[in-house]
């Protein structure tokens, strides 16, 4: 009696853990029946490469999130990276590589400084990185004065339409990033830090561990990935403008909950940050297919991130009972 | 659990394969599906060639946002063609983000559409889009603004020039007819944003035509097409030049308002007819423009002819799939005069809006 309890519950928690990957499998398998150009080819690469953006913010957020902060910042610190690396390239004609490093530097620092800020001088998240976020637009606008700027040097397109063995070398990069943060996540030290501090802040103080210092290098290794995604995106487009990265901070974030990253903390793997991220752009692409009016894709947006939530929190209570 | 995760991994991988493989399969079907339509579209020829009507025909639109009054009015005029046409539309908004458009076009692109009439959200940022999808062979047509890198097929934009100079010869007519004589005019000019070409074109247009007709413009202020900034131009170049006697305005749709809020603190909103009306033209005729030149604040506006626009792009659109060359792939839209005459005209941009709501 008791045991066939138990396991029922077991059997209850694991779909309730594994209902992202039944989603996104089911709404795949849907499409697949439904329209004659979703299982192609060219359009799973097509999905692939317009969730690669989001998929390296939602890898560098989904860190920040298990530390039990938050990171808004992310689509105005490219904004900022990208019209400082693109500007000096275009406007004082500086290398490509020299601009690609400023992108770095300046993610970077951006990321330091949300991470000083927050765990140093113990300022909530949410508010740092809102105004770390209006910091980075209004430099940006400062820096190219509003304008776009077209046509990268070479490296640039060579990253967004070089093709390995039939696959773009952008969707690789992609893979490869998630394949090694996630060892550094699952296997390293670092990532048990990572967990520890998000977990029980206090008890992670008492085991030993830096946690202002875990913080900090979370969010600076988040503004690593915004860099390579600033990267990224002006090279997909072959361009800098300055309004790139609007809003894109609320898909990140939601990639990774989607995901089963809590925002209290403590919980959240890349391999459910990866399939969240898809779940939104296979979304997004199937309203276009279908043709759908546009104005539904919000909607629909706000519709898989609210189940996501309930299903988070139904979670939540089951291993609370436990 | 690990070994729950590598099972879970293995069906996302095994998916993929299965995508894949399958993939190959889904794609010849396009392929053919494409072929068949391509026969069926060279068969019948001679009637595609009438009407496009029985080839069948979709076309993708990328609208770079419908939050917007000017492009619901570009959207209705493709609409209006694509029905005298009978051709499908697909129609996607960008809400403004150059990255969401360039997913637009790609879905567009992966849908298959025969050709693709958009407007940029921005110039410089779609190029590689436009290029994606030119390459794909589906041609693509730009409306209202131009995509850099010479990428486009064909463009269809407001003379941007033109809608300036006729503001300005507007000004002068409306002169003339009240009984005022031109050198006696005292203009201020609004400007728009100077970094866009709709700002620009519109003060080289407007300045140009002014000096042969022998206008005086007293004032040139930014608006940068706010209206915000327009109210605190006009209540400050009222204070430098009391005795001004015209206004221009390079956008009534962005900035009108707060010219007309200005003119009403200082207590010179007068109707046309009346002893202290200010001479007002202006460029756009949208919604409050139109407004202003009921309430006989606006004297004429040199509008732009978005209908036209959109029409011309759909045309060149449906030409070349029809295998036609474009004699000329730049088409400049020429203004569409509003006065309190024809102010209620339905094939006014303004009003086709207000008849679709």
């Amino acid at each position: 009696m008791r045991t066939k309890k138990i396991t029922g519950k077991v059997l209850i928690q694991t779909i309730l853990n594994y209902c992202i990957y039944l989603l996104l499998l089911l709404v795949c398998i849907i499409l697949s029946l439904t329209t004659t150009s979703f299982l192609s080819v060219t359009n799973i690469i097509n999905v692939l490469l317009q969730t690669s953006i989001i998929a390296v913010l939602s890898l560098g957020i989904t860190f920040v999130l298990i530390t039990g902060n938050n990171d808004l910042s992310v689509g105005g610190v490219m904004a900022v990276a990208g019209a400082a690396g693109i500007g000096l390239i275009k406007l004082e004609g500086w290398p490509w590589w020299a601009g690609m490093l400023v992108i770095l530097a300046v993610a970077v620092a951006f990321g330091a400084i949300n991470g000083m800020v927050v765990a140093y001088i113990k300022a909530p998240a949410f508010l740092t990185t809102l105004a770390t976020q209006f910091i980075g637009r209004g430099l940006a606008l400062v820096i190219s004065g509003g304008s776009s700027w077209y046509d990268l040097p070479k490296p640039f397109t060579f990253l967004s339409s070089t093709y390995v063995i039939g696959i773009p070398l952008m969707i690789l990069i992609i893979l490869l990033l998630y394949l090694v943060f996630h060892i550094r996540l699952s296997k390293t030290i670092f990532g048990r830090r990572v967990y520890a501090v998000g977990s029980n802040a206090e008890s992670a103080r008492v085991s030993g561990i830096n946690v202002p210092k875990t913080i900090l290098l979370a969010y600076m290794q988040c503004g690593l990935l915004v860099g390579i995604a600033t990267i990224l995106q002006v090279a997909r487009m072959n361009s800098f403008w300055a309004a790139m990265g609007t809003g894109i901070e609320a898909q990140a974030i939601a990639g990774a909950i989607i995901g089963g990253a809590s925002m209290a903390g403590g919980v959240g793997n890349l391999v459910g940050t990866f399939a969240g991220v898809l779940l939104m752009g296979v979304i997004n692409n199937a309203l276009n297919l279908y043709g759908i009016d546009a104005n539904w894709q919000d909607a629909a947006r706000g519709f898989v991130i609210m189940l996501a939530i309930i299903i988070d929190a139904v979670r939540n209570r089951y291993n609370a009972v436990e | 659990m690990k070994k729950l995760t590598a099972i879970m991994m293995t069906m996302v991988l095994a998916l993929g394969l299965t995508a894949c493989s399958q993939g190959g399969e889904a794609q010849t079907e396009t392929q053919t599906a494409s072929d068949t339509a391509a026969e069926t579209g060279g068969g019948g020829e001679a009637a595609a060639e009438e009407t496009g009507e029985e080839a069948g025909l979709t076309f993708g639109v990328s609208m770079p946002q419908l939050d917007n009054d000017g492009f619901k009015a570009n959207l209705i005029g493709i609409q209006q063609f694509a029905d005298e046409n009978g051709i499908e539309l697909t129609v996607t908004d960008a809400k403004a983000m150059a990255d969401t458009q360039m997913q637009n076009i790609e879905d567009l692109i992966t849908n298959g559409v025969d050709a693709i009439v958009m407007c940029p959200v921005d110039s410089g940022a779609l190029a590689a889009a436009v290029s994606k999808a030119e390459d794909a062979g589906i041609p693509v047509i730009s409306f209202d603004r131009n995509v850099e890198g010479d990428v486009l097929t064909g463009l269809a934009e407001s003379d941007n020039k033109a809608h300036g100079a006729a503001a300005a010869d507007l000004m002068a007519e409306v002169a003339e007819a009240e009984g005022i004589a031109v050198g006696d005019l005292v203009v201020l000019e609004l400007l728009g944003t100077q970094s866009a070409t709709a700002g620009l074109e519109r003060h080289q247009g407007f300045e140009e035509r002014a000096g042969e007709l022998g206008i005086n413009i007293v004032a040139s202020l930014p608006t940068e097409f706010e209206n915000d900034t327009a109210y605190n131009a006009v209540m400050d170049a009222f204070q430098a030049h009391p005795d001004i006697n015209a206004i221009f305005v390079p956008s009534d749709n962005a900035c009108y308002s707060g010219v007309e809020s200005a003119l009403l603190q200082l207590n010179k909103l007068v109707p046309k007819g009346e002893e202290g009306h200010i001479l007002i033209t202006s460029v756009d005729g949208g919604p409050t423009g139109l407004d202003g030149v009921r309430n006989g604040y606006i004297d004429a506006i040199a509008a732009q002819s978005k209908l036209l626009m959109s029409e011309e792009a759909m045309n060149m659109a449906l030409k070349v799939v029809q295998g036609e060359t474009l004699e000329e792939n730049i088409v400049r839209i020429q203004p569409t005069t509003v006065t309190q005459e024809n102010v209620d005209d339905p094939t006014l941009w303004a009003n086709a809006i207000t008849i679709e709501e």
